[in-house]
């Protein structure tokens, strides 16, 4: 008895729950995608969605009717892959960071991104260099925040909460200044613009931003992977993972290197996204008590799901009006998770 | 396996809390660190441990320089159960155990060998009931011997414990000293308790203001004179019932 409780006690990155909570995250998302894809104005079957995402990748299938392939192929589709890549990256850079400063408050957004994002975009707007360069902008924006954070870290980053501290007085500097260049303007796009950062919306999605957002999530995904012990360690302490044989300092500058990258793209693409980051990887944790080699993959497969569904809800509840998709992350996501944490605080 | 402090020194912020401190913890020995509140236990505990790099002066592993080895090599020789351990993220205490065996892991996953190990610590440790319980569930005492446990898997023939004794119940305390001066482990722990320090321990350091003002066998190092002069406390020092060592201690001011 006491031999099974400890093989399924999930030190194992597999124990059969995790492993049973992956599948199902696994088999989620692309069922979310068709059906998610098909949802709208005018609906339809996910098995056309299938088909003409086929048609697209070269299967001699029949292809839908042009008006339809279009909405399915260039409308539709981009949109909703999109919501899943930033679904996805936000709640594995929520995980790391959560275990890197072992706070379990900690959000992609710990480092200063965001706002670091939304003053880059109103400075490319407020400059009027074409709306192109928006994403190029809120990117750099966000990099100068993150450099910002660990210029204030210093060399030997300290204790989570120097971080933590670090990450909301530059967080603030942005703010204000994002503030301040919109008021100087005092023109009625930038401020929409800072209200569309702040919010967030997966509405600008093209394949351009696709396949940028794809490439910068699985590269920050496979590396945060290879950090999952690391990450194990660092999650029970500072102290405890340098005698277990890991570098802190080395694991903790790489993943901080890495989140900020994921997390200034994805924002760069579709503005700074709440709760997904915060609220994914708390769920994974409380449904698979797994260790990171097993968390961070759910988190993703759960948060690209899960952003699916926001966004989905986001275009088609409550129109023709569209709400920013902000506002249903939290909408959905504070009562799921209530749940969850009340049966959380049943459990023994 | 040898563990050595060589002239070891360490400061912060211009201070030295750490003053040229030298002794040998002799191979399968149990040396106690003993002294008053910031006399710098903790410290030298983190700097044989290799947490902490040394201003100067050097850590010594059987025999080698800490900075000469790598992490992984000093993780497997030595482990280190630090005072407090904190955090909010979620783990089961099983969990925390299986961190012991990082550094044995290859690239593949769990073995065999290592959920054995797991499996023995924790009822070494008396926390197999605890397996699946949540670290922020557990009492400070339970965390105590949970993390013991994960040093225990480890598997090192040298334990670092800074107060290992901490948060635990008289029977925990006695049952876990026993078995530190029973094993073949070379364990050196910072303590506090100077009776358990006479009754278990074959070699005692005692440390003030960062410097070893003695170092010995028990009867040599807590000395009426010793411990008044460190400790401020009137120190007797006699033979017990079972004929180890017993101290009994009382304020200089009681007559």
């Amino acid at each position: 008895m006491t031999r099974t409780t400890i093989t399924t006690g999930a030190h194992r990155a597999t124990g059969p729950r995790g492993a049973l909570v992956l599948t199902c995250c696994t088999v989620l998302l692309p069922l979310s995608v068709l059906i998610a894809v098909g949802t709208g104005s005018a609906d339809i079957p996910p098995l056309d969605v299938a088909r003409t995402i086929g048609v697209h990748l070269g299967a001699p299938w029949d292809a839908l009717p042009p008006l339809r392939d279009s909405i399915v192929w260039d409308l539709r589709l981009p949109r909703v892959l999109l919501a899943a890549l930033v679904g996805a990256g936000l709640a594995v850079c929520g995980a790391v960071l959560q275990a890197v400063t072992r706070n379990p408050l900690a959000d992609p957004y710990l480092l200063g991104v965001s706002a670091g994002a939304s003053t880059g975009a109103v400075l490319v707007l407020v400059l009027g260099v074409g709306s192109l360069a928006l994403p190029v902008g809120a990117f750099a924006g966000a990099l100068t925040a993150f450099g910002c954070v660990l210029l204030l870290l210093g060399r030997s980053f300290g204790s989570a909460t120097r971080v933590v501290l670090s990450g909301v007085v530059v967080a603030q500097l942005f703010s204000a200044l994002t503030s301040l260049v919109t008021i100087r303007s005092g023109d009625a796009e930038s401020t929409r613009a800072v209200t569309f950062w702040l919010l967030g919306s997966l509405a600008p999605a093209n394949w351009v931003s696709v396949g940028i957002c794809a490439l910068t999530t699985a590269a920050g995904l496979v590396v945060c992977l290879l950090y999952a012990r690391p990450l194990d360690a660092l999650a029970f302490g500072r102290e405890t993972a340098a005698t277990l044989g890991f570098s802190p300092r080395r694991t903790e500058a790489v993943l901080f290197a890495v989140t900020a990258v994921v997390t200034g793209s994805l924002v760069a693409a579709s503005g700074a996204i709440g709760f997904v980051g915060l609220l994914v990887p708390h769920a994974v944790r409380i449904l698979t008590r797994a260790s990171h080699r097993l968390l961070l993959p759910t988190s993703a497969l759960l948060g690209a799901s899960f952003l699916v569904w926001a966004d989905t809800a986001a275009r088609t509840a409550f129109g023709p009006r569209e709400v920013p998709v902000g506002v249903l992350t939290a909408l959905i996501g504070v009562p799921v998770f209530a749940l969850l944490l009340r049966r959380r605080a049943g459990a023994p | 396996m040898e563990l050595a402090a060589d002239r070891l020194r360490w400061t912060a912020n211009g201070r030295a809390v750490v003053d040229g401190v030298t002794f040998t913890v002799p191979q399968g020995s149990f040396t106690g660190l003993i002294g008053p509140n910031g006399s710098g236990k903790s410290t030298v505990l983190r700097l044989l441990a290799g947490v902490r790099r040394p201003s100067a002066g050097r850590a010594l592993l059987a025999g080698s320089d800490l900075r000469a080895l790598k992490r992984r090599e000093v993780a497997r020789r030595a482990a280190f159960v630090a005072q407090e351990t904190s955090t909010d993220i979620d783990m089961t205490a099983a969990q925390v155990v299986m961190l012991g065996r990082a550094p044995h892991y290859g690239r593949s996953a769990t073995s065999e060998g290592d959920i054995r190990a797991v499996e023995e610590a924790m009822t070494t440790m008396g926390v197999r009931a605890l397996a699946d319980r949540s670290w922020s569930t557990l009492s400070g005492g339970e965390r105590q011997r949970v993390n013991i446990a994960r040093a225990l898997a480890q598997g090192t023939p040298v334990l670092l414990l800074d107060e290992p004794t901490n948060h635990l119940d008289v029977s925990h305390r006695l049952d876990l000293m026993e078995r530190l001066s029973g094993s073949p482990t070379t364990v050196i722990a910072a303590l506090h308790e100077l009776d358990l320090a006479a009754r278990y321990c074959d070699h005692l350091v005692l440390l003030d203001a960062g410097r070893v003002v003695a170092s010995g066998r028990p009867a040599e190092v807590l000395t009426p004179p010793l411990l008044e002069q460190v400790y401020r406390v009137r120190g007797t020092v006699g033979e017990g019932p079972d004929g180890r060592m017993d101290v009994h201690l009382a304020p200089l001011t009681h007559r």
